[in-house]
């Protein structure tokens, strides 16, 4: 056994209680550059989009602040911006299969004051990744922030109920089913009638269920028309706001009031997919780039209710340009809308405005995510026939 | 003196369809075509009929 060392302890208390006393009195570290989000409505009211609504769905505005360690904004910051879907649920699916962990947008812009400010529809409920950065610029630089934000968007409490009251017809009907095949068979000599009766049954559901295979198959062997199939159809368009239901907006490029406003990119793109999208602003006649705000707002625009599917409102790149890339999860006809304005003194009036349709092509949702839910579904079915069965061998035993 | 049973193709027909299995599995058979065709298939006409449905119902995926 060693000898214990009295010297030793007292020497290791001392240098602990140092310790002590050195954290006690070290100076606080203040809390490193970050960006603060704030969404409207705030997050805990943020619902996913709901499709056929009779009134505008506003989209989620995001509101994302640059701010230093002492919590006062930064400026003079340029910002980029991603948001990503949340990952695929194949077991408990969403009603957008095909947008589960695709992008939804990408953006990078210059922020005088630090705020970059966006506007989303979120296509579904899960947990969605904003990743964020952003680099001071001038003079005195700093470091850039890197920032993955996520924002949790519950499912539609509606969804729930629907669900609720199909599983009770789902399970009335196997309830039903089992109690009556359940019956047991008393042949009696001589009697026809039953015998063609459920002859009868059992032919017209083979029938039923032949008729219903042929719609299927025919349906599942036509995919390659299964892009114009998953669409929407054109509905009749209803003035539902001023703003959203803007079809005189000239497209293309667009030379008003001096200013030269160019919109390019993706004229047709597909669900679950990137499209992308540059404007550019130019002096008319010297062709030089020109500061200035954009507004941009992605519209539904041939849904019966217009919605805004991405917005944007901030400052375009000093050489007049700004990219974005948008995931548009509807197929749908869209229209992008710019709405810009020069930053120059006397020409803060001035609004140049220029669209762009987009095409968006539906996809069907994969063939598995669909069997696994029917398979959810059969199965309350499949459960409440084996209980309605066995109580009816059961009741019709004891009477036996 | 065995007497051996003669049972026709018909009537063993009948006895398969009217057996509980077979009744059962038609049964199920149809309740489940008649769900896939109201919530998943892609047919366009359906599709459109019942969209909203399809967009308010938990577990039913529609584009």
């Amino acid at each position: 056994m060693p000898k214990f060392n009295l010297t030793s302890l007292i020497s290791s208390s001392g240098l602990m209680s140092l310790l002590a006393v050195g954290c006690l009195n070290a100076p606080a570290k203040s809390a490193p550059a970050s960006v603060k989000l704030t969404t409207e409505p705030s997050l805990d009211r943020v619902v996913p989009y709901e499709a056929e609504l009779e009134t505008t769905q506003q989209p989620v505005k995001l509101t994302l602040q640059a701010i230093d360690s002492t919590g006062s904004p930064l400026t003079n910051v340029r910002m980029k911006a991603k948001l990503l879907a949340p990952a695929p649920t194949p077991w408990f699916t969403t009603d957008f299969p095909i947008v589960e962990g695709t992008q939804l947008f990408e953006l990078q812009a210059d922020a005088p004051t630090g705020q970059l400010q966006l506007q989303q529809m979120f296509p579904i409920r899960g947990n969605y990744q904003l990743q964020v950065t952003a680099t001071p610029l001038g003079a005195t630089g700093g470091e850039t922030i890197q920032q993955n934000i996520t924002i949790t968007v519950p499912e539609n409490s509606i969804k729930y109920q629907n669900f609720a009251i199909l599983a009770l017809l789902l399970t009335g009907a196997g309830l039903g089913g089992g109690w009556v095949i359940g019956a047991k068979r008393i042949t009696k000599a001589g009697e026809v009638a039953p015998q063609p009766v459920r002859l009868l049954l059992s032919g017209a559901s083979v029938v039923a269920i032949a008729a219903l295979l042929y719609v299927n198959v025919s349906a599942e062997m036509a995919q390659s028309d299964m892009s114009a199939l998953m669409s929407h159809p054109m509905g009749k368009a209803q003035e539902t706001s001023t703003e959203l239901n803007q079809k005189s907006i000239p497209a293309g490029t667009v030379t008003s009031q001096g200013i030269k406003l160019a919109i390019t990119g993706d004229k047709s793109a597909t669900v679950g997919k990137i499209a992308s999208f540059q404007v550019k602003a130019v002096d008319a006649k010297t062709n030089k780039p020109v500061a200035g705000n954009v507004r941009i707002q992605t519209i539904n625009s041939e849904s019966e209710v217009k919605w805004v599917a991405f917005g944007y409102q901030g400052a375009i790149g000093s050489n007049g340009q700004l990219a974005w890339q948008s995931g548009l999860f509807d197929g749908s006809g869209h229209q992008v809308n710019v709405e810009f304005t020069p930053a120059a003194v006397g020409q803060q009036g001035t609004k140049v405005k220029v669209a762009q349709v987009v095409d968006v092509e539906g996809v069907a949702p994969p063939l598995y995510v669909r069997l696994i839910s029917l398979g959810y579904m059969t199965g309350i079915v499949a459960s409440a026939f084996l209980v309605a069965f066995w109580l009816r061998r059961r009741q019709d035993g004891r009477l036996n | 003196m065995l007497q051996k049973s003669t049972v026709t193709l018909p009537q063993q027909t009948i006895n398969a369809t009217l057996s509980t299995p077979v009744q059962s599995g038609l049964y199920l058979s149809l309740c489940a075509l008649t769900l896939w065709t109201v919530y998943f298939t892609t047919s366009p006409v359906i599709h459109d009929s019942v969209h909203s449905s399809r967009h308010h119902t938990l577990l039913v995926s529609c584009h």
